[in-house]
Protein backbone atom coordinates (compact mmCIF):
# COMPACT_ATOMS: atom_id res chain seq x y z
CA UNK A 1 0.00 0.00 0.00
CA UNK A 2 1.03 3.38 -0.95
CA UNK A 3 2.65 5.67 1.92
CA UNK A 4 -0.03 8.52 1.90
CA UNK A 5 1.49 12.24 0.77
CA UNK A 6 1.66 14.79 3.93
CA UNK A 7 -0.24 17.86 3.13
CA UNK A 8 3.45 20.33 3.53
CA UNK A 9 6.41 18.73 1.93
CA UNK A 10 9.25 19.80 4.41
CA UNK A 11 12.51 20.88 2.45
CA UNK A 12 15.38 20.73 3.94
CA UNK A 13 18.84 22.41 3.08
CA UNK A 14 22.12 23.43 5.10
CA UNK A 15 20.61 25.62 8.04
CA UNK A 16 17.08 26.79 6.42
CA UNK A 17 13.36 24.43 6.53
CA UNK A 18 10.66 25.39 4.45
CA UNK A 19 7.24 23.77 3.41
CA UNK A 20 5.43 23.59 0.41
CA UNK A 21 1.84 22.84 0.05
CA UNK A 22 0.91 20.12 -2.19
CA UNK A 23 -2.23 21.16 -4.32
CA UNK A 24 -4.21 18.93 -6.05
CA UNK A 25 -7.68 20.85 -7.53
CA UNK A 26 -9.57 17.46 -7.04
CA UNK A 27 -12.48 18.54 -5.45
CA UNK A 28 -14.39 20.00 -8.53
CA UNK A 29 -18.06 21.57 -6.05
CA UNK A 30 -15.29 23.56 -3.68
CA UNK A 31 -13.99 25.05 -6.25
CA UNK A 32 -17.99 25.60 -7.63
CA UNK A 33 -18.87 27.03 -4.42
CA UNK A 34 -15.69 29.57 -4.42
CA UNK A 35 -16.83 30.96 -7.63
CA UNK A 36 -20.38 30.88 -6.08
CA UNK A 37 -19.11 33.21 -3.43
CA UNK A 38 -16.38 35.58 -5.33
CA UNK A 39 -19.45 36.27 -7.26
CA UNK A 40 -21.24 37.51 -4.13
CA UNK A 41 -18.56 39.98 -3.65
CA UNK A 42 -18.47 41.10 -6.85
CA UNK A 43 -22.45 41.97 -6.59
CA UNK A 44 -21.66 43.57 -3.19
CA UNK A 45 -18.91 45.48 -5.38
CA UNK A 46 -21.69 46.47 -8.27
CA UNK A 47 -24.45 47.77 -4.92
CA UNK A 48 -21.87 49.84 -3.53
CA UNK A 49 -21.09 48.17 -0.20
CA UNK A 50 -18.10 49.24 1.39
CA UNK A 51 -14.95 47.42 2.18
CA UNK A 52 -15.98 45.99 5.53
CA UNK A 53 -19.26 43.86 3.92
CA UNK A 54 -17.29 42.60 1.34
CA UNK A 55 -14.27 41.24 3.20
CA UNK A 56 -16.92 39.72 5.74
CA UNK A 57 -18.80 38.09 2.99
CA UNK A 58 -15.13 36.03 2.13
CA UNK A 59 -14.54 35.44 5.99
CA UNK A 60 -18.15 33.84 6.23
CA UNK A 61 -16.88 31.61 3.62
CA UNK A 62 -13.88 30.93 4.98
CA UNK A 63 -15.32 30.37 8.21
CA UNK A 64 -18.32 27.89 6.60
CA UNK A 65 -15.60 25.69 4.82
CA UNK A 66 -13.61 25.47 8.47
CA UNK A 67 -16.82 24.28 9.85
CA UNK A 68 -17.72 21.85 7.45
CA UNK A 69 -14.65 20.50 6.79
CA UNK A 70 -12.10 20.37 9.75
CA UNK A 71 -13.19 17.96 12.04
CA UNK A 72 -10.03 17.73 14.01
CA UNK A 73 -10.61 19.18 17.58
CA UNK A 74 -7.39 19.55 19.90
CA UNK A 75 -7.32 20.50 23.69
CA UNK A 76 -5.68 23.67 22.66
CA UNK A 77 -5.44 24.86 19.18
CA UNK A 78 -2.04 26.69 17.67
CA UNK A 79 -0.92 27.97 14.32
CA UNK A 80 0.85 24.30 14.05
CA UNK A 81 -2.28 22.55 14.59
CA UNK A 82 -4.89 24.70 12.75
CA UNK A 83 -2.47 24.80 9.58
CA UNK A 84 -2.05 21.00 8.58
CA UNK A 85 -5.75 20.07 8.70
CA UNK A 86 -6.69 23.49 7.34
CA UNK A 87 -3.82 23.04 4.17
CA UNK A 88 -4.89 19.54 3.91
CA UNK A 89 -9.12 20.13 3.64
CA UNK A 90 -9.07 23.56 2.11
CA UNK A 91 -5.64 24.79 0.55
CA UNK A 92 -4.78 21.64 -1.29
CA UNK A 93 -8.34 21.23 -2.93
CA UNK A 94 -8.59 24.91 -3.77
CA UNK A 95 -5.20 24.93 -5.35
CA UNK A 96 -3.40 26.91 -3.48
CA UNK A 97 0.88 26.63 -4.02
CA UNK A 98 2.64 28.56 -0.76
CA UNK A 99 5.75 28.15 0.67
CA UNK A 100 5.86 28.38 4.74
CA UNK A 101 9.00 29.93 6.06
CA UNK A 102 8.17 29.41 9.66
CA UNK A 103 5.52 27.84 11.09
CA UNK A 104 5.65 27.80 15.20
CA UNK A 105 2.85 27.38 17.42
CA UNK A 106 1.79 31.08 17.87
CA UNK A 107 2.62 32.19 14.08
CA UNK A 108 3.43 31.23 10.18
CA UNK A 109 4.54 33.30 7.68
CA UNK A 110 3.86 31.90 3.90
CA UNK A 111 5.04 33.02 0.19
CA UNK A 112 1.96 31.98 -1.97
CA UNK A 113 3.49 31.65 -5.73
CA UNK A 114 0.07 30.15 -7.49
CA UNK A 115 -3.12 31.74 -6.04
CA UNK A 116 -5.77 29.81 -7.69
CA UNK A 117 -8.34 32.90 -7.28
CA UNK A 118 -5.66 35.11 -9.32
CA UNK A 119 -4.97 33.14 -11.69
CA UNK A 120 -8.56 31.23 -12.32
CA UNK A 121 -10.76 34.04 -11.74
CA UNK A 122 -9.32 37.36 -12.18
CA UNK A 123 -6.21 39.19 -12.32
CA UNK A 124 -7.03 41.92 -9.91
CA UNK A 125 -7.12 43.06 -6.21
CA UNK A 126 -10.48 42.22 -5.49
CA UNK A 127 -9.14 38.68 -5.85
CA UNK A 128 -6.31 39.71 -3.31
CA UNK A 129 -9.50 40.99 -0.93
CA UNK A 130 -11.44 37.62 -1.30
CA UNK A 131 -8.15 35.79 -0.45
CA UNK A 132 -7.57 37.72 2.34
CA UNK A 133 -11.24 38.12 3.96
CA UNK A 134 -11.65 33.98 2.91
CA UNK A 135 -7.89 33.49 4.73
CA UNK A 136 -8.79 35.30 7.70
CA UNK A 137 -11.70 33.88 8.51
CA UNK A 138 -10.20 30.36 8.71
CA UNK A 139 -8.38 32.05 11.23
CA UNK A 140 -10.78 33.39 13.32
CA UNK A 141 -12.36 30.35 13.39
CA UNK A 142 -10.32 29.41 15.92
CA UNK A 143 -8.32 32.10 17.07
CA UNK A 144 -10.93 35.12 17.85
CA UNK A 145 -7.46 37.53 19.24
CA UNK A 146 -5.75 36.38 15.99
CA UNK A 147 -5.07 38.20 12.92
CA UNK A 148 -3.95 37.89 9.52
CA UNK A 149 -1.45 40.07 8.04
CA UNK A 150 -1.01 40.23 4.29
CA UNK A 151 2.20 42.05 3.02
CA UNK A 152 2.80 42.43 -0.85
CA UNK A 153 0.31 40.56 -3.10
CA UNK A 154 0.43 39.45 -6.87
CA UNK A 155 -2.68 41.71 -7.95
CA UNK A 156 -0.85 44.84 -6.94
CA UNK A 157 1.99 43.88 -9.67
CA UNK A 158 4.26 41.94 -6.96
CA UNK A 159 5.98 38.28 -8.03
CA UNK A 160 4.49 36.78 -4.84
CA UNK A 161 1.65 37.01 -2.05
CA UNK A 162 2.62 37.42 1.73
CA UNK A 163 0.49 36.02 4.26
CA UNK A 164 1.45 35.94 8.26
CA UNK A 165 -1.08 33.98 10.24
CA UNK A 166 -0.72 34.95 13.65
CA UNK A 167 -2.59 33.54 16.97
CA UNK A 168 -2.66 36.47 18.62
CA UNK A 169 -2.61 39.93 17.23
CA UNK A 170 -0.22 42.98 18.69
CA UNK A 171 -1.44 46.35 18.61
CA UNK A 172 0.87 47.00 15.43
CA UNK A 173 -0.77 43.63 13.87
CA UNK A 174 -3.94 45.25 14.37
CA UNK A 175 -2.72 48.96 12.84
CA UNK A 176 -1.48 46.80 9.89
CA UNK A 177 -5.07 45.69 9.31
CA UNK A 178 -6.53 48.79 9.23
CA UNK A 179 -3.76 49.81 6.53
CA UNK A 180 -4.83 46.45 4.55
CA UNK A 181 -8.68 47.64 4.74
CA UNK A 182 -7.27 51.66 3.55
CA UNK A 183 -5.53 49.97 1.11
CA UNK A 184 -8.59 48.19 -0.50
CA UNK A 185 -10.69 51.25 0.13
CA UNK A 186 -8.81 52.91 -1.72
CA UNK A 187 -8.28 50.48 -4.96
CA UNK A 188 -11.90 50.04 -4.61
CA UNK A 189 -12.31 53.79 -5.02
CA UNK A 190 -10.11 54.14 -8.21
CA UNK A 191 -12.39 50.62 -9.36
CA UNK A 192 -14.94 52.92 -9.64
CA UNK A 193 -13.68 56.14 -11.24
CA UNK A 194 -12.64 53.94 -13.30
CA UNK A 195 -15.69 52.08 -14.24
CA UNK A 196 -17.52 55.75 -14.49
CA UNK B 1 21.77 52.72 -14.94
CA UNK B 2 18.22 53.17 -13.74
CA UNK B 3 15.33 53.16 -16.41
CA UNK B 4 11.51 53.19 -16.71
CA UNK B 5 10.09 49.83 -17.72
CA UNK B 6 8.93 51.35 -21.00
CA UNK B 7 12.74 51.10 -21.84
CA UNK B 8 13.36 48.06 -20.76
CA UNK B 9 13.45 46.06 -24.08
CA UNK B 10 15.59 48.64 -25.86
CA UNK B 11 17.75 49.20 -23.15
CA UNK B 12 17.95 45.20 -23.02
CA UNK B 13 18.85 45.20 -26.64
CA UNK B 14 21.81 46.91 -26.41
CA UNK B 15 23.13 46.12 -22.72
CA UNK B 16 22.91 41.92 -24.02
CA UNK B 17 25.46 43.01 -27.11
CA UNK B 18 28.13 44.16 -24.89
CA UNK B 19 27.58 42.39 -21.83
CA UNK B 20 27.76 38.64 -20.80
CA UNK B 21 26.29 39.10 -17.50
CA UNK B 22 23.44 41.48 -16.70
CA UNK B 23 21.26 41.82 -13.37
CA UNK B 24 17.90 43.46 -13.48
CA UNK B 25 16.65 45.13 -10.29
CA UNK B 26 12.82 45.03 -9.83
CA UNK B 27 10.94 47.06 -7.26
CA UNK B 28 7.97 44.88 -5.60
CA UNK B 29 5.43 46.43 -7.39
CA UNK B 30 6.81 46.49 -10.73
CA UNK B 31 7.49 42.51 -11.15
CA UNK B 32 4.53 41.60 -13.01
CA UNK B 33 5.21 44.58 -15.68
CA UNK B 34 8.70 44.29 -16.27
CA UNK B 35 8.61 40.47 -16.84
CA UNK B 36 5.92 40.82 -19.09
CA UNK B 37 8.30 43.35 -21.11
CA UNK B 38 11.13 40.06 -20.92
CA UNK B 39 8.75 37.74 -21.84
CA UNK B 40 8.11 40.02 -25.27
CA UNK B 41 11.54 40.76 -25.76
CA UNK B 42 12.39 37.32 -25.60
CA UNK B 43 9.63 36.01 -28.21
CA UNK B 44 10.33 38.77 -30.39
CA UNK B 45 14.21 37.26 -29.90
CA UNK B 46 13.41 34.27 -32.21
CA UNK B 47 16.59 33.96 -33.71
CA UNK B 48 18.29 33.60 -30.30
CA UNK B 49 18.05 30.66 -27.72
CA UNK B 50 16.64 31.53 -24.34
CA UNK B 51 16.59 29.30 -21.33
CA UNK B 52 14.01 30.38 -18.50
CA UNK B 53 14.96 29.72 -14.95
CA UNK B 54 12.00 29.89 -12.97
CA UNK B 55 12.52 30.00 -9.14
CA UNK B 56 8.80 32.38 -8.93
CA UNK B 57 6.20 30.74 -10.32
CA UNK B 58 5.20 27.29 -11.89
CA UNK B 59 5.98 26.90 -15.31
CA UNK B 60 2.46 26.14 -15.74
CA UNK B 61 1.83 29.44 -14.21
CA UNK B 62 3.87 31.32 -16.53
CA UNK B 63 2.53 30.27 -19.45
CA UNK B 64 -0.72 30.78 -18.47
CA UNK B 65 -0.05 34.41 -17.83
CA UNK B 66 2.18 34.81 -21.25
CA UNK B 67 0.97 32.71 -23.74
CA UNK B 68 3.10 33.88 -26.50
CA UNK B 69 5.57 31.77 -24.78
CA UNK B 70 3.54 28.62 -25.14
CA UNK B 71 4.83 28.15 -28.45
CA UNK B 72 7.78 29.80 -28.77
CA UNK B 73 10.65 27.59 -30.51
CA UNK B 74 13.28 29.07 -29.12
CA UNK B 75 12.84 29.73 -25.43
CA UNK B 76 13.02 26.03 -22.78
CA UNK B 77 12.52 26.43 -19.30
CA UNK B 78 13.69 24.55 -15.69
CA UNK B 79 11.11 24.81 -13.07
CA UNK B 80 12.51 24.58 -9.90
CA UNK B 81 9.29 24.77 -7.78
CA UNK B 82 6.62 22.59 -9.39
CA UNK B 83 8.24 19.20 -8.31
CA UNK B 84 8.54 19.96 -4.71
CA UNK B 85 4.58 21.22 -4.77
CA UNK B 86 3.81 18.34 -6.72
CA UNK B 87 1.68 20.30 -9.82
CA UNK B 88 4.17 18.88 -12.65
CA UNK B 89 2.99 18.34 -16.08
CA UNK B 90 5.18 16.77 -18.03
CA UNK B 91 6.07 19.01 -21.40
CA UNK B 92 9.05 18.53 -23.98
CA UNK B 93 10.05 22.28 -23.48
CA UNK B 94 10.60 22.23 -19.19
CA UNK B 95 12.63 20.65 -17.02
CA UNK B 96 11.98 19.97 -13.74
CA UNK B 97 14.17 19.84 -10.84
CA UNK B 98 13.53 18.01 -7.40
CA UNK B 99 13.76 20.95 -5.38
CA UNK B 100 14.89 24.84 -5.17
CA UNK B 101 17.29 23.69 -2.87
CA UNK B 102 19.33 21.30 -5.26
CA UNK B 103 21.53 24.18 -7.04
CA UNK B 104 24.20 22.18 -8.22
CA UNK B 105 20.87 20.23 -10.07
CA UNK B 106 19.95 23.74 -11.81
CA UNK B 107 23.35 24.30 -12.93
CA UNK B 108 23.93 20.78 -14.38
CA UNK B 109 20.32 21.07 -16.02
CA UNK B 110 21.04 24.47 -17.30
CA UNK B 111 24.65 22.84 -18.84
CA UNK B 112 23.18 19.88 -20.33
CA UNK B 113 20.26 22.39 -22.17
CA UNK B 114 22.58 24.76 -23.56
CA UNK B 115 24.65 21.92 -25.06
CA UNK B 116 22.17 20.93 -27.07
CA UNK B 117 21.90 24.61 -28.72
CA UNK B 118 23.66 24.29 -32.25
CA UNK B 119 26.75 26.92 -32.21
CA UNK B 120 25.71 30.14 -34.35
CA UNK B 121 22.91 30.69 -32.08
CA UNK B 122 22.92 33.58 -29.37
CA UNK B 123 22.21 31.45 -25.69
CA UNK B 124 20.55 33.34 -23.04
CA UNK B 125 19.86 32.53 -19.75
CA UNK B 126 17.35 33.95 -17.55
CA UNK B 127 17.34 33.58 -13.81
CA UNK B 128 13.06 34.15 -11.76
CA UNK B 129 14.78 35.41 -9.55
CA UNK B 130 18.17 34.83 -7.62
CA UNK B 131 16.03 36.82 -4.54
CA UNK B 132 13.08 34.04 -4.58
CA UNK B 133 16.24 31.11 -4.28
CA UNK B 134 16.91 32.81 -0.50
CA UNK B 135 13.17 31.58 0.28
CA UNK B 136 14.74 28.25 0.49
CA UNK B 137 18.59 28.33 0.67
CA UNK B 138 20.93 30.38 2.88
CA UNK B 139 22.40 32.83 1.47
CA UNK B 140 26.13 31.74 1.40
CA UNK B 141 24.63 29.08 -0.88
CA UNK B 142 23.41 31.36 -3.14
CA UNK B 143 26.18 33.47 -3.24
CA UNK B 144 28.27 30.56 -4.35
CA UNK B 145 25.48 29.08 -6.86
CA UNK B 146 25.26 32.62 -8.38
CA UNK B 147 28.99 32.61 -8.79
CA UNK B 148 29.64 29.24 -10.15
CA UNK B 149 26.79 30.12 -12.66
CA UNK B 150 28.58 33.41 -13.77
CA UNK B 151 32.10 31.73 -14.82
CA UNK B 152 30.49 28.53 -16.56
CA UNK B 153 27.76 31.11 -18.61
CA UNK B 154 30.91 33.55 -19.71
CA UNK B 155 33.24 30.69 -20.37
CA UNK B 156 30.44 29.88 -22.83
CA UNK B 157 28.95 32.06 -25.65
CA UNK B 158 26.18 32.80 -23.48
CA UNK B 159 24.72 35.70 -21.64
CA UNK B 160 22.79 35.49 -18.34
CA UNK B 161 20.51 37.92 -17.51
CA UNK B 162 19.50 37.76 -13.23
CA UNK B 163 16.23 39.00 -11.46
CA UNK B 164 16.96 40.65 -8.21
CA UNK B 165 13.29 41.83 -6.63
CA UNK B 166 13.73 44.57 -4.38
CA UNK B 167 13.42 44.54 -0.60
CA UNK B 168 13.58 40.29 -1.07
CA UNK B 169 16.23 38.09 0.75
CA UNK B 170 18.06 38.85 3.99
CA UNK B 171 19.93 42.42 4.39
CA UNK B 172 23.07 42.69 2.86
CA UNK B 173 22.09 39.90 -0.08
CA UNK B 174 21.66 41.65 -2.84
CA UNK B 175 24.94 44.30 -1.94
CA UNK B 176 26.50 40.48 -1.66
CA UNK B 177 26.00 39.42 -5.73
CA UNK B 178 24.82 42.59 -7.63
CA UNK B 179 28.36 43.20 -8.04
CA UNK B 180 29.17 39.51 -10.45
CA UNK B 181 27.07 41.42 -13.18
CA UNK B 182 28.84 43.25 -15.72
CA UNK B 183 25.95 45.43 -16.21
CA UNK B 184 22.71 46.24 -14.15
CA UNK B 185 19.28 47.59 -14.94
CA UNK B 186 17.77 49.35 -11.99
CA UNK B 187 13.62 49.68 -13.33
CA UNK B 188 11.83 52.84 -11.42
CA UNK B 189 9.03 52.23 -9.06
CA UNK B 190 5.41 52.39 -10.22
CA UNK B 191 5.13 54.37 -6.74
CA UNK B 192 4.77 58.26 -7.33
CA UNK B 193 8.02 59.55 -5.84
CA UNK B 194 6.56 62.31 -3.87
CA UNK B 195 10.26 63.75 -3.36
CA UNK B 196 10.97 64.15 -6.95
CA UNK B 197 6.95 65.64 -7.35
CA UNK B 198 8.15 68.04 -4.87
CA UNK B 199 11.48 68.89 -6.73
CA UNK B 200 10.13 69.19 -9.78
CA UNK B 201 7.04 71.76 -8.15
CA UNK B 202 9.88 73.61 -6.99
CA UNK B 203 11.61 73.94 -9.80
CA UNK B 204 8.15 75.33 -11.54
CA UNK B 205 8.45 77.98 -8.81
CA UNK B 206 11.47 78.94 -9.31
CA UNK B 207 11.21 79.46 -13.26
CA UNK B 208 7.37 81.16 -12.37
CA UNK B 209 9.35 83.67 -10.00
CA UNK B 210 11.76 84.63 -13.49
CA UNK B 211 9.43 84.11 -16.02
CA UNK B 212 6.39 85.47 -14.41
CA UNK B 213 4.87 82.26 -15.43
CA UNK B 214 3.42 78.97 -14.27
CA UNK B 215 1.77 80.84 -10.96
CA UNK B 216 -1.56 79.45 -11.21
CA UNK B 217 0.05 75.83 -11.42
CA UNK B 218 1.13 75.38 -7.94
CA UNK B 219 -0.09 72.42 -6.30
CA UNK B 220 -0.06 73.01 -2.16
CA UNK B 221 0.68 70.48 -0.08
Amino acid sequence: MGKEKRPLKKIESDGKTVWVTRPNLKEKNLLEERIKVYNTVLKAIEEDKDVDTIMQIAEDFGKTLFKERIKERPEKWTIKNWLEPVVKNIFNPMGAAATFTKITDEEARSVIFRCPVYEEIEKNNISCLFSYGFARGLLKSVFPKGELIMGKTMGNGASLCEFVFKAEATDEDKKEVEKIKQKFREIRKIRHSDEK
Amino acid sequence: MKIHISKLKNTLSTVIKENRTIGVVIPGDTYKDTVREIVEYIYADRSNFWLYVTVTKPYESIIKNFQILSNAPNVEFIDCISQAAGIVKRNGRCTFVDSPTLLENVIMEIHRILQKIPSGYDRNVLIDSLTALTIYNEENLITEFFYQLANKITSSNTHLITLFVEKEGPQGFFEKVIHINDEVIEIMSNEINFDLEKEKIMEKEIYGKRKETFKEDRIGW
